[in-house]
This record gives C-alpha cells, structure tokens and sequence, in this order.
C-alpha cells in the first residue's frame, strides 16, 4: 500500500515539475510582476529548494501536519476542501453503483436465460450503445433535455438546479439532485457489466455442476441463479472493485463537473486545470488509497463467491 | 477445447470417453461452425464496409463533397437547391447574434451531414477519423488484451509473490493519473521529442496515444483474468493434469488459455469502445490526433460545443462507434461459439 | 434580582452599539443577488488578486482613497474621490499629492478609518509582494528599496498626519497614471493591523457597502451588507440594492445559461457559448446585454525566433488573416469587430488605422491575400515548420484551428497546439518555451494607452528567460521607447498633445507587426428576468451592486 502511494505520488512530483509552464512561481506572483517579486515568491513557497526537500514538506504538510494550502486559490486548505466534497463523491458513485449493479446483473441474466433470441439482441444493442456514449456527452444531452428544453413540462419540472444538496439538509432535495447523475453514470457500467456476466454465466451453463443441479430437478431460472451466477461473478466482482475504487478516489470528474457537484472528481478537474500541485497530489493519494484499498477488499471477496478461490 | 485432444480422458455425464482424435481438424471444424453463423457473418461484412468506407475517405472528400476536410472553410459557401448558403450561418435575427454551421443536408454531396464550427464537412471527416480511430481503437485494445492475458495469466497461475509484484503494479497502473501525464506529455512534446529506443516519437505520433490507451487499460481485464485463472486453478482438469504429472505451463496454455480466451474475446469490443473514446480525451489534451486530423473522438469533442443547434455533429460519430462494436461484438460472439464447443448447449 | 436587572439592560445597550443594517428602505432594496461561475479565482485579498472576476467585487467591498466613478458608458472611466474628500491637485512639480480623509468611516468589523491605515495599506502593498510594486508603486517614494527588500519596508514616501486628518504621497517623479494606480483594487484600504501577506481565503475587513461573510474557493463567495457602512458618495460607494450577493461556483457554462434562463441564478461570469447565443438573443432580447469593452484579441509573433523573426513575414500573416471570418468564430459582428491596431477604439489615443486590408486606410474591409503571397516569397520562410500556442478553449481554440489553415495557405508547415488557459498565459511569455506565434488577448487595467503600448511593448518588460516577460513578442526599439517615454512625460500637462504621440505609436509598432491584432471583443452579458438597473462601466462591467433582484 504505501509504496503505491509513495510510487504514484513521487512520480505526480517529478512530472509537475517536469512540464514547461507549470512552474508556480510566476503564476502565483501574479501577471505582469517583476522579477524581484518572482523571485520572493519562489522563496516564500519554498519552490527554490530542491525537489526531494519540497517533496517531503508537501507530503508532511498534506499528511501529517494537514494545513497544505493550493497554490492557486491562496489560502485555501487542501485537506478540508477533501473531506467536504468526499461525501458528494461518494454519494453520487454509491448512488450509481447500486443501479448498475442491480441493472448489470438484471441484463446479464435475462440475456443469457433468452440467449440468440430478440430479447438477448436487444439487450446487446442496448448495451453497446450505451458503452459508445462518452460520459460528458450523455450528461449534457440530459442537461438539454432536463434543464432547457423538457424543463417545463410535467416530466422534468421536478428536476432540481444543477448542484449537491446534503441528505441532512433535504434527504428528498439529495436524492432530486442525484437521480440523473446516478443514471449517466451508471448507463455505461450496464452496458459492461452486462455483457461480461452474460458470457460468464454462458460459459457457467455449459459446466458439469450444471448438469448435475438440472439433473436434481431445478428449473432453469433456478440454475441461472443459485448456481452458474455464483460462479459467474469473478469478472463482476472484479471489475466492480476497480471500477468503485477508481470513481471513489474522483474518477468521475466529468459527470461530476457537468452535473455541478463538486465531489472529489471536480476538485481533480480543477486542479489538472490549474495545474495546482497541492490539490493534484492530495487527489492523487486519495485516489491511490481508494483503489489499493477496493483491490484488496476484492481478493478477499474471491473467495466468499467461488470456493475454488483459495490460497493452495 | 476438448480434452480428447490432449490425448488424457475426460469423462462427462453425456460425453463417451473419446481417446482417438475427431475426424476434422479442431480449426477446421471452428471455421466452418463459424461460417454458418449469419450473424457474424453479416457483422463481418459490416466491418469490412466500414473499414472501406474509411479507407476511400479521400475519394469521398474529392469527389463527393468537393472540400478539403482539413482546411477552415469559416467564410464557405455552399450550394443548396440552386441557392448559394453560407456554410458558417449568421442568425438574421436577434441581434444577428449567434453563428450556426449548415446543418445536414442529407444527400450524396457536399455538406450529406452537415458542417462543423470550423464549416468542414462531418461528413468526410468522419470516413477520415475513422482510420485514426479503427487505428488506434485496435491497436490499442490489441495490447491492451495481449499485456493483460499475460500478465493475468501469470499473476494468476503462479500465485505467491509473483502474483503480489504484479498486482502492485497494476494497482500503480490503475491509480495513475493519465490525464496529468497526458497534460504534461503534450506540452513536453510542443519542442522535443520523446525517444523510446531507437524510435524518435512527437506530439502527433499515433504511436503515443496507442501505448498509453493500451497499458492504462490493462488492469480492467488482467484482473478479471488472475480471477478467473485464481478460480481454474483448482478446477478438477487442472488438478487432474497437475496429479498426471502434466509440466504447469503446458497445464496454462492448453487448459487454462482456452478458458481464459473467451473472457478475452468478450472485452474485445467493450475496450474497442472505451479506447476510443479515451482516445477523444487525449487527443483534446493534445495527445494524439492534432488538428486538423480528426478522429470520431474528436469530432465529438467538435460536437458537443454545438449540442444546442448541431447535435448531429456529435451523433454521427457516436453511431459510427456503435455500429464498429456492434459489429465486433456479434462477431466476437459468433467466434466463442465456435471455439467453444459446448456452447451448443442452451438453457431449457 | 436588581443587580440580574442592571446587567439585562447593560447587555441591551451593549446590543444596541452594533448599528442595525442602516440600508434604506424602499422600492427594489432587499433581496439576494445569485451570482455564477465555472470556478474561483485565487486569493480574495484585494493587494494581490489580478483578475477581472474579483476586480468586479472588490469595489463595493472595499475603497480606495479616490475610485472609478459607479456609473456607466463614459463616465464610469471618471476618478472620483472615496475616502478622500476631495482629489487633490498635485504640487511640487507634480510630485506631492496631500489627501483629505474622509470622517466617521468604519471597517467592517467596526474599527474607524485613520491616515495610519492608508499608510499601513500601501507598506502592506510592498509586503504581500503586490504583482505591480515593481511596475506602478515603485513611483512612491521609498518604493524601490520595498520591492527589493519587502520585509523591512517602511515607505518613507507615504505620510500619515492624524491631527490633520491627511495622508501625503511623495512621488519620485510626476505620473500622469498616478490616481489610475490609487482607484484600481490595489490600492483598496484595508485595517492597519492586516498581516503583511497574502491573505488567501481569509477575508479582510473594508470599508465598503458589503463585506465577505465567507469565502470557499470550491463552492461560493458570500457577500453580506457592510453593518458599519453609511453611504457618504454615491458617486463612489452607494449603499447597493441587494441585500446579500452570493458568488457561487461549479457550474459549466452551458449549465449557467441554463440556470439563468430557469431563474435560478442571476448573472454568469463566464463568456456565453457560442452555440446558445442565438437562442439567448431570440428568446431572451431584455435579458442580453452588449458593451463595448477596451481589449483586444491578437497573435503574438516571437520577433527574435524563425520565421518570424523577419519582418515580410509578420506583415504576410497581418495581411493574409480573414479578421472576418475570426470575428465570426468569436460570435459574429455583434460581438466583435475586426482590429489591425492596438489601442482599441474608446481609448484615449485612439486614431483608426488599418495598413492590413485590400484597401489600406482606416477600416479593415478583406484581407490582401496576394499580397500576403508576395510578402512571403520575400521572406523566403516558405516551408518553415510552425507551431501555433493557444488555449483548449474556445475562442481561442476555434481561433488556432483555423490560423492554421491560413498559415499553411501562405506556405507554411503549421501544427497547432492548445494548452490549459491557466498556464498559456505564463507559457507564451517565456522564451524558453519557444513560442513562434501564440492565440492570446490583453484587456485593460485602467484606460490609459501606456496600459497597452508600453507594458506589453517596451524594451523593459522584457525578460528572457522568465515566465513573467509581458513583452511576449520581445519586441525592442529604442526609438520607439523614447517616443512612449515623452508621451507619458507629456500627459502630465497636455493630455492631447500626448494622445497624438500614443496615436503615432501606435501605427509605428502596428506597421512592424511584432503582433498582429484580430478583433476588438464586446462583452455579452446575460441576466436572468427579475434582475433590473443593468449598469455596465467599462472599467468593471457589470456592476451588482447597482442591480435590483424585487
């Protein structure tokens, strides 16, 4: 885990200051400053010292002391900025999750019960369309539809202003808020999710234990369900931990900076924007530990689902 | 793959124990299995179609839509029902505020899709984006399938600290920020150019994108992989092989290999997809296809600026990239079936 | 129980010395004005923020010894005084200014205005490493040494008299921009105790007719009535319409048309997409608003670099540019208008000239592609490779593309590339970077034409080297400098002897084309319906202050 976090954030370091033009110094000093004002600045932010050295004062004042401030708005505390739009992030990619992995399953199932015929086609098409869609596209089209044209009649009134609203402060008014996000962001991962557990449950079907449980009388929707998607889910699984971990950690920027929510992901896109150091290495550590962590909390899942799953 | 050809039996309920090899070659029989499929027969042919289309792109821009798909046409114009239209239209009322490009004009000429904000023609940037994005788009998920078969394969098979190495690594793969890289890379490259061995790569080359798309990508299906392998291992042929005395790696390519492949074969049009539009994103941080080449990303990108009165601009795309996975979705399909064969076998 | 008594009333009186919000009563007072936009902009200390989204606050938030007046058109360029009660003549040949202060003014957390906080405010200037100390306030007395050594900075040049209730300035040298210079934000007044850094996130305490209540960089800024403030000039501080101005951010342009459109905000900050305004100006004409503004968009050309370290090079690019199909990719004619010259039109100085036209005179009608094509084989830079600098967004984005075409119809190799608008701006400036042609604009700090001419082309701004070398084409006569210097020494006695001075430099730097200007850009402004008295000043556009949401 930590030399994940080391690994990834040293390497954020050295590519920063790497990039021609994201040397902070003039930036922070202002346009048109002189020289000399440069140069205090350069020495007030410590961006004269060597690298190493600014490394590990930007990692103690991130970690360990916790009063890193951004480079680019002046003042403000990294670490806290975190903490408040954690909730946001987590809110939406929960939200969502919980959708796909009920439709992924739901599609996954019903494709591979009614496998070759109009239904599993249309479930494919369906799938795949939504895979192609890229994400800030789906979520402009539903702004358009939601918020500019449809907003008047009866069935998007109800859609409230762009923007989080805390569940203590309206629990109706959070869930207004992130129905649709919920629903962009999930469409792609149905799509995913969907076919791959169709072809696992496929393949599933076709084993031996299979035979032997429709032997015993089950039905086939039985089957389907109580044997072959139990062993079906290792992709599943898999790919849900690496997906979460990775949208957790802010890796659903775009949805979140189209639909005005500013979670973990918009912070990131702000910073990459900026190219304000502080934010971008704080993002990139959350990040890192999110995903350490769903990986990790994956394997032990392994061997709950698929008792074959075990350390020999 | 049946185990009577590996020469060891393999007993199943309805499955006589068969040591003497089937009359076709197992390939042969693939193929013809595959070539009664109509579907993937028909996809196939629609992925040649596309990958034609895109391949006469220039035919296309020369001789059907008559412009340079590359050059700003801002102050164009173009001629509709004998009328002469701006390509770049100013609105005649509200304050003569707002500038909207042709919309499409559906017909077998200049404009069939209509303009871009630049006043070229989507049309012909379209047949021309799709080689950069066919390009990239298979190149990339091709790598990107090979180094996580690998690397699954190994992480999952050998277990132990072989396996832990190799999940570090695609932990650090899967966290990394590509997008900073991406950023930082494009403005490197503005003036230098980043040397790989003896190739010499700049801001333009297609070869960047490719490998970043490709390694990025890795984690999503090496782990599903190492789980699958995790799982297999301790199958009963597996184990069987290993009491025979069966050396491990023949063990990973002839029994676990095949299984894993039709995992493989699924991800194959869902990374086509991803990688695609993965592609837009660099290309928009200037990692990529640069102007004035396009890409079916990049035309989105183009796109969504003009959602408001142009939407076409980004929908055409869109369907484009839905009907090249479609395609290879079917097709893909069509393959497991005929790789596979119990998939015979039908629920109910 | 008597003495629980005395305390109840000795707490009420101590309640009733915080004045009740004393704004007036009335038809449109009251309410909250929702402002949007994409994200913040830095720190929200007046001395240090150099952006136009916070210029656009901080006058009502804090004063200066004299101000832009709050009104709009033409008068909003007028000084008119603030805390001072009247603006000075300068004596001494120029070189002395003696200030009144105004009586009875209070901060916002209740302390009362004295000279020692003007002089404490303009040593804080040096202190917080203010962008323009070196450039501006170096004209004080004192000030040179403060910029090379701010932590001892005593500026001797500034002079508090309590008893006479007066601050004195004494200049190094007579300058005409001197009250420009005190009117902008920099030279707001803020408490004497304020730390001698740049404050961040944590607001400062002033004088004007609201405060900051509290300031998140990642949601809003909230701006609440001052409670000590009482209107004492309207010209310069009025007491402001609405009761509460919230600043929120996080929203995508498109997003913020929208929620204009819905109501659910009431003014955006961010330049309308391209793609709605048509449907702004059709369905919402009342709403949209369109002013003049002192900016102007150009190409910046790296004089000492291929190709266009050639002088026929430069003049082909100037000549072969369509300005009118760039003034459509910025929006159309209603929002731009073509330029070949770089003080834009309203400036003082301004005299129209277009060399870069199919028919050379004052007006820029079609580019002269032929003779663009004869500069070029001139030049012999026929099949230089180039790389063109511009940002991801548009305009500027839409602006590169289609420069490219152009160069490469004049027989140039050109690949362009965007950058993140954040960090162009500093990426063009440095020649290490080397830049050869970069999309960029300059708008105004104050209407002079020395805010143009000589910041962005003089031999002393620039650096080589360095991020911060305004100069960015590193464009040097000395002739030229010494035209600009007399200028400015002459507008301290004949302002139009030197405008025709400016005007004069204007055409000899536009002739050697170390730029090449496109268009001059209005500015759009949309509001949503309830919001009435839209006053556009062209030092701070939009005004919220003066606008009514009842």
């Amino acid at each position: 885990m930590l030399f994940v976090l080391v690994g990834i954030s040293a390497t954020v370091f050295l590519i920063f200051f790497a990039t021609p033009g994201a040397d902070p110094a003039a930036r922070i000093a202002g346009r048109n400053a002189t020289p000399e004002t440069v140069a205090a600045v350069r020495k007030e932010f410590g961006l004269d010292k060597p690298l190493p050295v600014q490394y590990a004062m930007m990692m103690d004042h991130l970690l360990v002391t916790q009063d890193l401030t951004s480079f680019v708005n002046r003042g403000e505390k990294i670490v806290p900025e975190i903490v408040e739009a954690a909730p946001v992030t987590l809110s939406l990619v929960l939200g969502a999750a919980v959708i796909w992995v009920v439709f992924g399953v739901v599609v996954g199932l019903v494709a591979a019960a009614f496998k070759d015929t109009l239904i599993d086609r249309g479930l494919m098409v369906g799938s795949l369309i939504g895979v192609s869609m890229p994400v800030f596209w789906l979520g402009e089209v539903v702004n358009l539809l939601t918020q500019s044209r449809l907003h008047g009649t009866f069935f998007f009134a109800w859609v409230p202003a762009l923007g989080y609203v805390p569940l203590r402060q309206s629990p109706l008014g959070w869930f207004a808020a992130l129905v649709l996000p919920w629903i962009t962001l999930a469409v792609l991962y149905i799509g995913i999710y969907g076919r791959v557990l169709r072809a696992n449950l496929i393949e599933a079907l076709n084993e031996d234990y299979i035979r032997t449980a429709r032997a015993k009388g089950l039905s086939d929707w039985q089957v389907l369900t109580r044997h072959a998607l139990r062993c079906s889910l290792i992709s599943f699984v898999t790919m849900f931990g690496l997906d979460f971990g990775a949208l957790v950690g802010g890796g659903a920027l775009l949805t979140e900076v189209v639909f005005g929510l500013q979670g973990v992901g918009a912070l990131t896109y702000r910073a990459l924007e900026d190219l304000d150091l502080p934010m971008i290495m704080a993002t990139v550590i959350y990040a890192s530990f999110f995903v350490v962590v769903s990986n990790a909390a994956v394997d032990i899942l392994y061997a709950a689902i698929d008792p074959r799953v075990r350390e020999r | 793959m049946s185990g009577a050809e590996q020469g060891y039996a393999r007993v199943g309920w309805d499955e006589p124990a068969r040591l003497a090899p089937p009359a076709l070659g197992y390939w042969a029989g693939a193929l013809r299995k595959l070539l009664r499929n109509r579907s993937a027969l028909f996809s196939f042919a629609v992925l040649v179609l596309i990958v034609l289309a895109c391949a006469a792109a220039p035919y296309y821009a020369r001789d059907v839509s008559h412009t340079d798909p590359f050059a700003s046409n801002v102050g164009g114009s173009t001629m509709v029902g004998g009328k002469s239209v701006d390509v770049l239209q100013q609105a005649t009322n509200g304050f003569g505020l707002g500038l909207t490009p042709v919309g499409p004009l559906w017909r077998f000429g200049p404009y069939a899709l209509g303009a871009d904000d630049q006043g070229r023609d989507v049309a012909a940037r379209l047949l021309y984006g799709g080689r950069n994005s066919l390009l990239i788009g298979a190149a990339s998920t091709a790598i990107c399938l090979a180094l996580a078969t690998l690397t699954g394969l190994v992480a999952g098979f050998f277990g132990g600290l072989v396996d832990r190495v190799i999940s570090i690594f695609l932990d650090i793969l899967w966290a990394f920020p590509i997008y900073l890289l991406a950023i930082s890379l494009s403005i490197v490259l503005i003036n230098e150019s980043l040397g790989i061995g003896p190739i010499q790569l700049n801001g333009s080359s297609l070869a960047l994108p490719i490998l970043i798309i490709g390694v990025v990508y890795v984690p999503y299906v090496a782990r599903p992989i190492r789980g699958q392998v995790l799982s297999l291992r301790n199958s009963e042929f597996v184990l069987a092989a290993t009491g025979l005395g069966v050396p491990r790696l023949r063990i990973l390519w002839r029994d676990v290999l095949p299984n894993v492949f039709s995992t493989v074969i699924v991800f194959a049009p869902l990374m086509m997809a991803l990688n695609i539009l993965t592609e837009a994103a660099l290309s928009f941080l200037s990692v990529g296809v640069q102007p004035p080449a396009a890409s079916w990303g990049t035309i989105i990108r183009d796109g969504e600026d003009l959602l408001y009165t142009r939407p076409m601009v980004a929908i055409a795309p869109g369907i484009a990239i839905v009907l090249t996975v479609l395609a290879l979705n079917i097709l893909g399909d069509g393959l497991r079936d005929a790789l596979d064969p119990r998939a015979k076998l039908r629920v109910g | 129980m008597r003495l629980h008594r005395i305390f109840a009333v000795a707490g009420a009186l101590a309640f009733a010395a915080v004045p009740a919000l004393a704004a007036p009563s009335g038809p449109h007072y009251g309410g909250t004005l929702n402002l949007v936009a994409a994200a913040a902009e830095g720190t929200i200390d007046p001395q240090v923020n150099y952006t136009l989204k916070y210029w656009q606050l901080f006058p009502f938030l804090y004063d200066g010894l004299v101000t832009f007046k709050k009104a709009g058109g033409h008068d909003a360029f007028t000084i008119v005084p603030d805390l001072a009660t009247a603006i000075p003549t300068p004596t001494d040949g120029g070189k002395t200014y003696v200030f009144t202060l105004q009586k009875g003014i209070k901060f916002s957390n209740g302390k009362t205005l004295t000279p020692d906080d003007v002089v404490a405010t303009y040593v804080r200037l040096f202190k917080a490493l203010n962008p323009n100390a070196g450039a501006w306030y170096n004209v004080i007395e004192g000030g040179d040494a403060c910029v090379k050594t701010p932590a001892t900075c005593t500026l001797p040049g500034v002079v508090a008299d309590d008893a006479a209730n007066t601050v004195t300035f004494h200049l190094v040298h007579p300058d005409s921009e001197f009250l420009d210079q005190l009117a902008v934000p920099f030279g707001s007044i803020v408490p004497a105790g304020t730390p001698g850094k740049d404050m961040g996130t944590t607001p400062i305490p002033g004088t004007g007719a609201y405060m900051i209540k509290s300031y998140d960089p990642n949601r809003a800024l909230v701006m609440v009535r001052n409670p000590y403030f009482k209107q004492w000039n309207a010209d310069a501080q009025p007491w402001g319409y609405a009761d509460e101005i919230d600043f929120r951010f996080g929203l995508t342009p498109d997003a913020q048309v929208t929620a204009i459109e819905n109501g659910q905000d009431d003014w955006m900050f961010d330049n309308l997409p391209v793609d709605r305004l048509n449907e702004i100006a059709t369905k919402y004409p009342q709403q949209l608003h369109l002013n003049p503004l002192l900016a102007y968009f150009y190409l910046t050309l790296n004089v000492n670099l291929a190709p266009f370290n050639n002088l026929d090079a430069r003049q082909a690019v100037a000549y072969a540019i369509n300005r009118a199909d760039l003034v459509k990719l910025y929006g159309g004619p209603a929002l731009a208008t073509p330029s070949c010259q770089i003080l834009p039109p309203g400036m003082p100085g301004y005299s129209p000239y277009c060399p870069y036209t199919e028919n050379p005179g004052t007006k820029w009608t079609a580019p002269d592609m032929a003779k663009a094509k004869a500069l070029m084989a001139k030049s012999g830079m026929i099949g230089q490779s180039v790389t063109i600098i511009t940002q991801t967004i548009d305009p500027y984005r839409a602006m590169g593309v289609y420069l490219q075409s152009v160069l490469n119809g004049l027989g140039f190799k050109a690949s362009v590339k965007g950058i993140s608008p954040d960090i162009e701006f500093t990426y063009l400036q440095n020649t290490k970077n080397k830049v050869q042609i970069g999309v960029t604009d300059w708008y105004q700090d104050y209407p002079a034409p020395s805010d143009f001419l000589n910041v962005l082309y003089s031999c002393a701004n620039f650096h080589p080297g360095s991020d911060t070398s305004i100069n960015m084409p590193g464009f040097c006569d000395k002739s030229i400098d010494a035209e600009m210097q007399k200028a400015m020494t002459l507008s301290l006695t004949d302002e139009a002897g030197a405008d025709k001075i400016w005007a004069d430099v204007d055409r000899r730097i536009t002739d050697l084309a170390p730029t090449v200007t496109m268009l001059n850009p209005k500015h759009a402004d949309f509001v949503s319906k309830r919001v009435g008295n839209f006053v556009f000043s062209g030092q701070v556009y939009f005004q919220p202050e003066l606008a009514w949401v009842k």
